[in-house]
């Protein structure tokens, strides 16, 4: 039995199998679409969802988890485990954060310790992966948290989307606003850093883009980790994949499908890269 | 109708201030006379930046820089007046180099009080230097060659004793000659038959000044109230606008007027302020801003036959201007800036101005034969809230003015020398958010180079070019400046040019319709590419531009 168990929530995009190996707390986002409620990931798979919100008049809505589901993922872990400790979506782009920071005080502030990401998806997820890993070894939650806190400052996502339509009708779009508008068709590159969405690029044909991105990530510098995530567009992705491998040679390039809660605002046709930079 | 500036003879060793002022009224005058003459020098038989008209504007800007000054101002007060004027309002390549000119003048008469024969050749000495200095690579056959002709024969006037009008004529003897020896330095002037247009400016300004100093009447028709002949420049207005209380901006054109200029100067000023009278008695333009229109054109009808009238109300002009801003900075989405660099595009056309405004620039209104000026693009500069700016030209002869705005500013300013419209969208479109000046800097001008655009345009003349040759009204296809077709019809000259295109390693092709095409014509043109090559996409975009049917971006 390890010190420290890790709870996270359902936009962190870990492969499937790693999920069950780590024995990780995964509490679910919401989705509410025409009046019917779904949990994140589990009620609704990700390629019927993106199917459905290619056609759909109505967009869903999406919502953190309640209060009770983290309080009943702290006390689960907290049967095993002495301390938790619970890495979240971004708080600048949800509230899901400051619930799991509530239900962390109600169940037993002393011994669950709250992290917020700045990140979501593949960059949640490392986070996530690297708490368990670093829990096995015994680390004890302060020290933990710290080493959360320092990698937090390294992750960075670079996503190229097909529209902005769906980050500006969730109204999460901040400064990336300035990439919307155009008069001419373009491909908007923007990145997620520290919880911001920020402008990066613009980029006229689909195939310039993707190049674009590989580039783009390449004068991030030298890095650790490396992971392709799309919605609904395997196709660009495994291009933008096979890319980075020439470039990486030495890099294990991982993959992964977005979610439903993060394709709502991300839009189908959706392909980003999440980087950890290296120390 | 003989006015007195032009009559009054140089007999004297010595020219005073008010000399030298009305020497360039007589050099204005006759340019304004010449600008069409020197606006058809072109090499190209393409609807261009106008050179007559360039510099006469310049020139002008020039004048009304002094206009503030008193009769009793000493030469070096009117040459640096005129200088610092000229630098503002200075439009296109001619433009800005005439003003380095008369830069020159100003710092070499910096401590006179008088011109004589010896400060004339000094004056036009320096004046050549700092043309030359103005320019990065000089190019003989050109306005520099005339000016250094004209300084060395100025020069060996002077050491010969001659007076000022003696000095003068020898001056335009030797730009004369090297005007007509400019096609012999240049080949592309031989091939179109011409000879510089900028050079023959220079020659029409030092001409203007021997009429003046002769007491020879530059033609008294044209040279009546010549200052008056066209409208203020925007950006003289603009600057005096934004001080004024008053509620009406009120302009007139008086002929004939029974009070002279001064006095109506004064007039106006008690109903208002921002008064700007130029002109003489003959023909007049009086600009006020006054609370009551009514009586400053009451006063005009005393006293003269009022032609023109415009009169706006600048509350609601402000309240206009205001609203339109508020609605630019709603679509900017947060109140922090997007990046800390703006961008500013000059361009020509309701449709590239909202291509551009879209892409996050902010706008000059400008291009191929509107040649912003100085002015023009400082205060868009200067009010842009950027600490750092890139600035895109879109037309290779809005290159150097851009350039010279960067010496004019307290802001970092950097100039991407885009010489079309496509060039300056590709530029922007490489732009990255988050990256520093230098970087965006490099890859902007990588990518402006990775662009190449056809043009399609109705020749202005008939010429030769490369062999082809151009009637007036045919249509031309131009790919990268160069013409490559001539034809009967718009869309055969845009397919004709493509064709010269390596259409090879192309993804996208922007069709810009603009005076002359429709969008049907376009589409239909769109249709036909993508017929014939399935690989690339096609875009049909408004451009709106004056004089081109259609400009094309191949990407």
């Amino acid at each position: 039995m390890t010190t420290v168990g890790v709870v996270t929530d359902s936009t962190a995009d870990l492969q499937p199998a790693l999920q069950e190996r780590l024995g990780l707390g995964v509490v679910p986002l919401i989705i509410n679409w025409d009046g019917k409620t779904f949990r994140d990931k589990l009620d609704l798979s990700a390629g019927e969802f993106y199917r459905r919100l290619r056609t759909s008049k109505t967009l869903p809505r999406t919502g953190a988890p309640s209060l009770a589901a983290f309080e009943s993922a702290f006390r689960e872990q907290l049967k095993q485990h002495e301390a938790v400790v619970s890495v979240n979506l971004a708080a600048k782009l949800s509230g899901t954060y400051e619930v799991a920071r509530k239900a962390a005080e109600s169940v037993d502030p002393r011994r669950i310790a709250v992290v917020d990401s700045g990140s979501v998806s593949v960059c949640l997820g490392w986070l996530a992966e690297m708490a368990t890993t670093l829990a096995r070894q015994g680390m004890g939650l302060h020290e933990l948290v710290e080493r959360l806190e320092e990698a937090r400052g390294r992750l960075c996502i670079l996503a190229l989307l097909e529209t902005l339509e769906f980050l500006k009708r969730g109204g999460r779009i901040g400064r990336a606003a300035a990439l919307a508008g155009t008069l001419l068709s373009v491909k908007p590159i923007l990145s997620v850093r520290e919880g911001e969405v920020a402008p990066v690029e613009r980029v006229r044909t689909m195939n310039g883009a993707l190049r674009r991105l590989v580039e783009l990530v390449v004068a991030q510098g030298p890095v650790e980790r490396l992971g392709v995530i799309h919605s609904d567009a395997a196709a660009n992705a495994a291009e933008v994949e096979k890319q980075l491998r020439v470039r990486y040679p030495d890099l294990s390039v991982e993959r992964g499908e977005l979610g439903p809660v993060v394709g709502t605002h991300g839009g189908p046709g959706l392909v980003g890269v999440g980087i950890l930079l290296a120390r | 109708m003989t006015t007195p500036t032009v009559t009054r003879e140089l007999e004297k060793a010595h020219a005073t201030g008010a000399d030298v002022r009305s020497a360039l009224q007589s050099a204005s005058a006759w340019l304004s006379a010449s600008a069409e003459r020197i606006n058809a020098l072109n090499v190209f038989p393409v609807p261009d930046g106008d050179t007559g008209t360039n510099m006469s504007l310049t020139l002008q800007a020039a004048l009304e820089g002094l206009q503030r000054l008193g009769d009793d101002e000493p030469v070096s007060q009117v040459a640096r007046a005129a200088y610092e004027a000229a630098m503002l309002g200075a439009r296109g390549n001619s433009g800005v180099i005439l003003s380095q000119l008369l830069r020159g003048f100003a710092e070499a008469l910096a401590d006179s009080a008088e011109l004589t024969s010896s400060g004339l050749a000094q004056a036009l000495t320096q004046a050549s230097e700092a043309a030359y200095r103005s320019v990065s690579r000089p190019v003989e056959g050109t306005i520099l060659t005339v000016a250094r002709e004209a300084a060395a024969a100025a020069r060996a006037a002077a050491e010969s004793g001659l007076d000022l009008p003696g000095l003068l004529e020898q001056t335009l003897r030797a730009a004369n000659d090297a005007v007509a020896a400019t096609p012999s330095q240049l080949e592309v002037l031989r091939k179109a038959g011409v000879v510089d247009s900028g050079g023959e400016g220079y020659r029409v300004i030092i001409e203007g000044a021997w009429m003046f100093s002769t007491g020879r009447a530059v033609d008294v028709e044209l040279e009546a109230g010549a200052g008056a002949s066209r409208p203020f420049s925007r950006a003289l207005v603009e600057a005096i606008d934004h001080e004024s209380t008053f509620g009406f901006c009120t302009e007139f054109v008086l002929r004939d007027s029974d009070v002279a200029l001064p006095d109506v100067k004064t007039c106006m000023e008690e109903l208002g302020d921002s008064v700007i009278a130029v002109g003489d008695r003959d023909l007049m333009r009086v600009h006020v801003h006054t609370s009551r229109p009514g009586q400053a054109l009451e006063f005009a009808v005393d006293h003269g036959t009022l032609a023109k009238v415009k009169v706006e109300n600048m509350q609601l002009q402000h309240q206009a201007f205001a609203a339109a801003t508020r609605e630019a900075s709603a679509t900017d989405g947060e109140d922090q800036p997007a990046s800390p660099i703006g961008v500013i595009a000059v361009a020509a056309g309701d449709g590239f101005q909202k291509v551009f405004r879209s892409l996050g620039a902010r706008v000059v209104q400008g291009g191929q034969t509107m040649n912003p000026s100085v002015q023009d693009i400082l205060a868009a500069v200067n009010s842009s809230g950027y600490g750092e700016l890139i600035i895109l030209p879109n037309n290779s002869n809005i290159v150097l003015t851009a350039k010279h705005v960067q010496e004019l500013t307290p802001h970092s300013v950097t100039v991407i020398p885009t010489e079309t419209a496509p060039q300056g969208i590709g530029a922007l479109l490489a732009f990255n958010f988050q990256a520093d000046m230098q970087t965006n800097v490099a890859a902007m001008d990588q990518a402006a180079h990775g662009v190449h655009t056809v043009e399609v345009t109705r020749a202005v003349r008939d010429t030769d070019v490369d062999g082809v040759a151009v009637e007036s009204g045919d249509l031309l296809g131009m790919y990268d400046g160069r013409i490559v077709a001539t034809t009967a019809s718009a869309e055969e000259a845009l397919l004709s040019a493509l064709s010269q295109a390596p259409l090879e390693g192309l993804e996208i092709v922007t069709i810009y319709y603009g005076f002359g095409a429709s969008e049907e014509q376009a589409q239909a043109v769109a249709a036909k590419i993508r017929n014939d090559h399935p690989g690339l996409d096609v875009e049909v975009v408004e451009g709106g531009q004056p004089h081109y049917p259609y400009v094309v971006s191949l990407e």
